[in-house]
């Protein structure tokens, strides 16, 4: 099967705006000191659209940043990028959920006079995807998926589809989170009422964060004489019926690799799950892999980023693919998910190039 | 490998009520299911109508606890029931994992609201958290799937009110491709307050009726629903000897990148959905029978929408019989592609054309032959149903009727 590229990289998280900046933080095993929270930044700065996006809700002002990096690290101009041959598939969790709460905490306080349409209307789970083609003028598919933190992996397979079947030639895949105290509370409750006296499960936090990557497929973008910073010769989904959830993580692990045409144990590098069951899907992966593989690095974002949740996978996917280009890492990488829900996925992360399906 | 993709399964919930008889006979007959909102308190909104359903039967939850439930779910377990169950797909029949792409806006936005509601009035701490357990679009797939013991992991589009008709493009796709040979696809909206302040708060709602492409339009009436088909490859639907209710033939889909709530003037973008969706088929314009429109009823969309389909269907535009059935049952939002779609295999299958309610007064700018009264059809052959949502995502779906114009 023809293999899809990372061509362009756009991350906006905790730690950093930008994919060298975020590299960086990662080498230095900075966390994001503890911060949750994406630092302000000037919006203009990360793209060139000249439509005024002064109002828009926080989750979308960090995709239309990540958008706009990706997009000028593929080497196109923001105005070259759009148009009907272009698309987009955005992913969130829980999306724009403050302006949803100063939406309704108007309305139950003042009354529906006085609810903000604006609010109501960048509250809409699509408004970041759609701000993201009026910003490129993006006329082709924009689709937006809601899921747990795997749906990221989701959105890989939904853009792959569409180049593959030669509807569009390059797609923006984008992830975006933002914090919110309601939010963080309600898991808090779930948290502490799932472990009913036992001792805290140690998740990542719930924190924010946007990250894009531009897929083409890879002999399009040698054809532009761009260098991919990574492939995704394939990957995986699943959801844990019962049963073991290490063993629903291997089969996992084993479908992306066995997409990719790829061992298991060819595998250099790991990028763990941000997300609940982190450990089981670890260990998943370990029993996938066997015994008697060579030397593995383990990249955790989650000290660095926290859990942007519907942001966090492709934040992985972006993190691998730069550190692939960067040639810190020099083999196979695997990144999983998981969610709440037991859903779970894995993707395969190699060089440009590079033996494979 | 391109595979004819048979529709074998519908199910169907609106104000009309659950399931397609009583759907299509009320459709047929031009009843209106927009009625005074009982739901919650309408004091101090314009608007106090809806299409609401009034009584929504309890499902028969087995997996999940009945009273975390979310409305919506609710409206989806019994589209998804009866789907599933016209298709005769019991769990022997299925893939070990069919696609499952649904579409929806809000999820459940019913249930958020509950709980923030208990936030602000009595304090975080106070706030249950099993209110919300059925809060996130993703959640009532994920029961609906454990419910019905469907593997796999599911697609939630939620590309406004254009996601009904994303979910059911991706499961065309999917098994036209060959890369599933079962797709269970749809939409779902539940009423909730949030949803209807939100309109109102865009001055979207009408204060009368709903009357699309109508001179005197003023604008939409919220609704509620679901809408699940069963899409199986056709070869073996036929070895199955599963009745086939219908084909999708072709699937378009487009951004109009020019405003996050109005649709773009020209109707450039959706024109461009048609147009990739007729290409898709295969088939000219010529060969469309019916238009069952997007059609809202706010002044911007329908006219817009006029605007699309004289650019993608040229002088047939003025020809083919358009209706709106949102002029009966409201705007169901993430519902609205999955139900209108049904809706539209029904009159393929029914040679009848349901009608647009209200329609009175012609308008100059939707130079379009309007379906006033529900008419009996003749070689009706191949309908198109438009979704036009916020954002701009619009999405077009070519259907055709059994054993009418096959190769």
């Amino acid at each position: 099967m023809r293999r899809v590229a990372v061509s362009g990289i756009g991350v906006v998280c905790p730690g950093a705006i930008g994919w060298e900046a975020f590299l960086q933080a990662l080498a230095a095993g900075q966390a994001g000191g503890g911060a949750l929270r994406v630092p302000e930044f000037t919006l203009e700065d990360c793209h060139e659209s000249t439509h005024p996006f002064r109002r828009v809700a926080g989750v979308t002002r960090f995709a239309l940043a990540a958008m706009g990096l990706a997009v000028r690290d593929a080497g196109f101009r923001a105005e070259a990028f759009g148009g009907e041959r272009a698309g987009i598939v955005a992913t969130i969790t829980h999306g724009a959920v403050n302006y949803s709460v100063d939406f309704h905490r108007v309305l139950l306080r003042e009354g529906p006079q006085a609810a903000s349409p604006l609010h109501f209307a960048e509250s809409v789970p699509n408004a970041l995807a759609g701000n993201g083609a009026i910003a490129l003028q993006v006329r082709g598919p924009v689709h937006t998926l809601i899921g747990e933190e795997p749906v990221g992996t989701q959105a890989i397979d939904l853009g792959a589809g569409l180049l593959r079947a030669g509807l569009i030639d390059r797609v923006l895949v984008v992830g975006a989170e933002e914090w919110c105290a309601v939010v963080t509370h309600a898991y808090g409750q779930f948290d502490a009422a799932a472990r009913r006296g036992r001792e805290p499960a140690e998740e990542p936090p719930l924190s924010e964060g946007a990250a894009a990557l531009v897929l083409e497929m890879e002999e399009a973008v040698m054809r532009r004489g761009v260098r991919p910073h990574a492939v995704l010769p394939g990957w995986d989904l699943g959801r844990c019926l019962g049963g073991g959830m290490v063993g629903a993580a291997a089969d996992v692990v084993r479908g992306a690799c066995q997409a990719s045409r790829q061992s298991v144990a060819e595998a250099d590098h790991v990028l763990p799950s941000t997300g609940r069951h982190r450990r089981e899907a670890t260990q998943g992966f370990l029993t996938a892999r066997g015994e008697g593989a060579g030397p593995l690095a383990w990249i955790d974002l989650a000290p660095l980023v926290g859990n942007p949740a519907g942001a966090s996978n492709l934040l992985q996917v972006a993190a691998a693919a730069a550190l692939t280009s960067a040639g810190r890492v020099s083999g196979l990488g695997l990144v999983l998910s998981t969610g709440a829900s037991r859903t779970l996925s894995a993707v395969v992360v190699s060089r440009a190039g590079a033996a494979g399906a | 490998m391109r595979r004819r993709v048979a529709i074998t399964g519908m199910g169907i919930v609106t104000s009309h009520g659950i399931g397609q008889a009583v759907n299509w006979m009320k459709t047929v007959a031009g009843e209106s299911g927009i009625r005074p909102i009982t739901l919650f308190d309408t004091a101090g909104y314009r608007a106090k109508q809806a299409g609401q359903l009034v009584e929504l039967p309890a499902a028969s939850w087995s997996r999940c606890r009945p009273g975390r439930m979310d409305r919506a779910s609710t409206l989806l377990y019994h589209a998804m029931a009866e789907a599933l169950g016209e298709a005769g797909a019991t769990a022997a029949d299925r893939d070990p994992a069919p696609v499952v792409a649904l579409g929806t806006t809000l999820g459940g936005m019913g249930s958020g609201q509950r709980y923030h509601e208990a936030y602000v009035r009595k304090g975080p701490a106070r706030a249950r958290p099993s209110l919300v357990v059925d809060h996130l679009a993703h959640c009532q797939p994920l029961a609906l799937m454990r419910e019905f013991s469907l593997a796999g992991t599911p697609r939630v589009f939620s590309n406004a009110c254009a996601a009904g008709a994303n979910a059911l493009g991706y499961g065309f796709r999917a098994v036209r491709d060959g890369l599933a040979d079962l797709a269970i696809c749809g939409g779902y909206d539940a009423l909730c307050e949030f949803a209807f302040a939100g309109f109102h708060a865009l001055q979207a709602l009408t204060t009368e009726c709903c009357r699309p492409f109508d001179r005197d339009r003023s604008g939409l009436a919220l609704g509620e629903g679901a809408g699940v088909m069963v899409l199986e490859a056709w070869d073996r639907a036929a070895r199955r000897g599963v009745r086939i209710r219908g084909e999708i033939l072709g699937c378009g889909e487009s951004s109009d990148a020019f405003h996050m709530t109005r649709p773009g003037p020209d109707g450039a973008g959706a024109a461009l959905a048609v147009q990739l969706a007729l290409k898709d088929a295969g088939i000219s314009p010529q060969a469309v029978d019916y238009v069952n429109a997007h059609g809202t009823g706010t002044p911007f969309n329908d006219r817009s929408e006029a605007a699309a389909l004289g650019l993608a269907l040229g002088p047939r535009a003025r020809e083919v019989p358009v209706s709106s059935i949102k002029s009966m049952l409201g705007h169901l939002l993430g519902g609205a592609g999955a139900v209108e779609a049904i809706l539209t295999a029904r009159a393929l299958e029914e040679q009848w054309l349901p009608p647009n309610l209200n329609y009175e007064t012609p308008d100059p700018d939707c130079d379009l032959r309007i379906v006033r009264r529900a008419e009996q059809a003749r070689d009706l052959t191949v309908a198109l149903s438009n979704s036009f949502g916020f954002g701009g995502a619009n999405a077009t779906l070519v259907l055709r009727a059994v054993g009418r114009g096959e190769p």
